[in-house]
């Protein structure tokens, strides 16, 4: 908050009769000039005289409310009643500061006080810290013009209450049991997938015989200018996308290390790490102007050990997509906007069918929990990751995996 | 196919447990004397019942009767 010396503050209240009585009851000062008209007459006062204090009540209210407002601490005051106020008087607080020391933030203000007829009835002076608030809230930044240029005319106007998720790769496994998981929750989802419409659309008419709200819409995630239409149509139709939740992958294939080339990595970059990138690139912008955004990236507990052989190319495009998410979450965070990876162990999909059954048998039983991870199991943590209450859980890599990593 | 109550035999006269008790979801979480000394003589009568070459990783992959199950018939087959 910014002070001048010379700034100045007005405000009046009526000294009602009732307001004296309560006075009178709370402070135990039952002092008849206060109470009785006929005493107040005898004495010399037209009316019944209020308590002075009253009118320090009403300037409390003024410096912890108005100025300079909440945050304020009342350091000290001096006061002089110059003339009586009766019941029923009005009378006008004015408050101008004298100074302000910008080393310890604070100030002093004169404060007087005056009746309906223009006279002083009360001067002092008062001094008062303004505290400032500790970086323990979240931050929203008041003026939208911070935020770059770039930002697109269609993603200006919300045309949902409702938040909006994107979940590429969702017509099967785990980004189709992610789409179930945050549609239950409320949340209007995009079912992307790439091939298999039919699959596709099977999962959006699940979520809406459900009761939820789901669309799907088909693009190759590794493919900018599908990525960039899916955008501009999810932009267009609800103005806005708050999760993005991007498990796509390619089918997997085992090569060994030595004979793995590059374009077998490329493969699976272009879809996890390029693709990341074209997402937030078209989304972020849009989060920036709602100061709320979520991006979630499956990764794989490949990550934090040493990967079965075999998974060369897919473990480097995987270690490459983590390397991303720890950067972005570095640089965004201040605007609402979290990046987090979840990564599971082996989990049963289509994607694992190859995988032979012993191999299978073999991790879960050596898993504590004597079980593989499910899809469930993924798109629980995902849905907490995705709601507001996980702010504060950013460049995360969460190991879902049941054990130690 | 191996033979199940063959399997469950010699099980129950290693690990000394009524034969009722042994099922597929037997493993050392649920049998007490199956302990690293008696997985080393159930490898060992295994082999020689059912006529296979097991290898230390088959032995260390027998975390469970299923596993017994599935790594035999893969000997087998």
């Amino acid at each position: 908050m910014e002070f001048n010396i010379g700034d100045e503050y007005q405000e009046k209240f009526i000294i009602s009769s009732e307001v004296v009585d309560k006075f009178a009851k709370f402070s135990q000062d039952y002092n008849p000039m206060h109470t009785d008209s006929n005493f107040a007459k005898n004495h010399g006062y037209a009316h019944k005289v209020s308590h002075g204090v009253i009118q320090l009540s009403y300037l409390s209210k003024i410096i912890g409310m108005d100025f300079p407002g909440a945050g304020a601490i009342w350091l000290n005051q001096t006061v002089s009643w110059l003339k009586p106020v009766f019941v029923d008087d009005e009378i006008n607080f004015v408050l101008t500061i004298k100074e302000y020391s910008t080393s310890t933030n604070i100030l002093t203000l004169t404060t007087e006080v005056f009746n309906q007829n223009k006279q002083k009835v009360m001067i002092g002076l008062a001094q008062v810290k303004m505290t400032i608030a500790l970086s323990t809230n979240p931050q929203k930044l008041n003026k939208i013009n911070a935020i770059n240029s770039k930002v697109n005319s269609l993603s200006k106007k919300q045309l949902s209450n409702k938040k909006v998720a994107l979940v590429t790769g969702a017509s099967r496994g785990i980004g189709e049991e992610i789409a179930y998981k945050l549609a239950s929750e409320n949340y209007i989802v995009i079912v992307n997938y790439k091939k298999n419409k039919e699959l596709a659309n099977k999962t959006v008419s699940s979520i809406i015989s459900l009761g939820g709200t789901a669309v799907s819409i088909c693009a190759d995630i590794s493919i900018e200018d599908e990525v960039n239409l899916m955008a501009k149509t999810i932009l267009k139709k609800w103005g806005r996308c708050d999760l993005i939740i991007h498990g796509a992958t390619p089918s997997i294939k085992s090569i060994k290390a030595e004979e793995t080339s590059y374009e077998d990595i490329s493969a699976y970059l272009d879809v996890y790490l390029k693709g990341a990138i074209l997402l937030v690139n078209l989304f972020l912008p849009n989060m920036k102007i709602n100061q709320f955004g979520r991006f979630v990236f499956l990764g794989t507990s490949y990550l934090y050990a040493t990967p079965p052989s075999g998974m060369a190319a897919y473990v480097c495009a995987k270690e490459a997509l983590w390397g991303y998410t720890k950067a972005l979450s570095n640089e965004i965070a201040h605007n609402g906007i979290t990046v987090n990876m979840v990564s599971p162990s082996l989990t049963v999909t289509d994607l694992t069918t190859d995988v032979p059954a012993r191999i299978k048998e073999v991790e879960a039983f050596k898993n504590p929990t004597r079980r593989l991870v499910t899809t469930s199991d993924i798109a629980n943590q995902v849905l907490h990751l995705c709601s507001e209450n996980s702010s504060y859980i950013n460049g995360v890599n969460l190991p879902i995996t049941a054990k130690p990593v | 196919m191996i033979n199940f109550n063959q399997l469950k035999r010699i099980m129950s006269d290693i690990l000394e447990v009524s034969l009722d008790n042994i099922n597929e979801d037997s493993s050392p979480d649920n049998i007490e004397q199956w302990d690293s000394l008696s997985h080393i003589k159930l490898v060992m009568a295994i082999e020689a019942e059912f006529e296979v070459k097991l290898s230390p990783e088959d032995m260390t992959d027998m975390l469970s009767v299923k596993l017994i199950k599935i790594i035999l018939e893969q000997k087998i087959s």
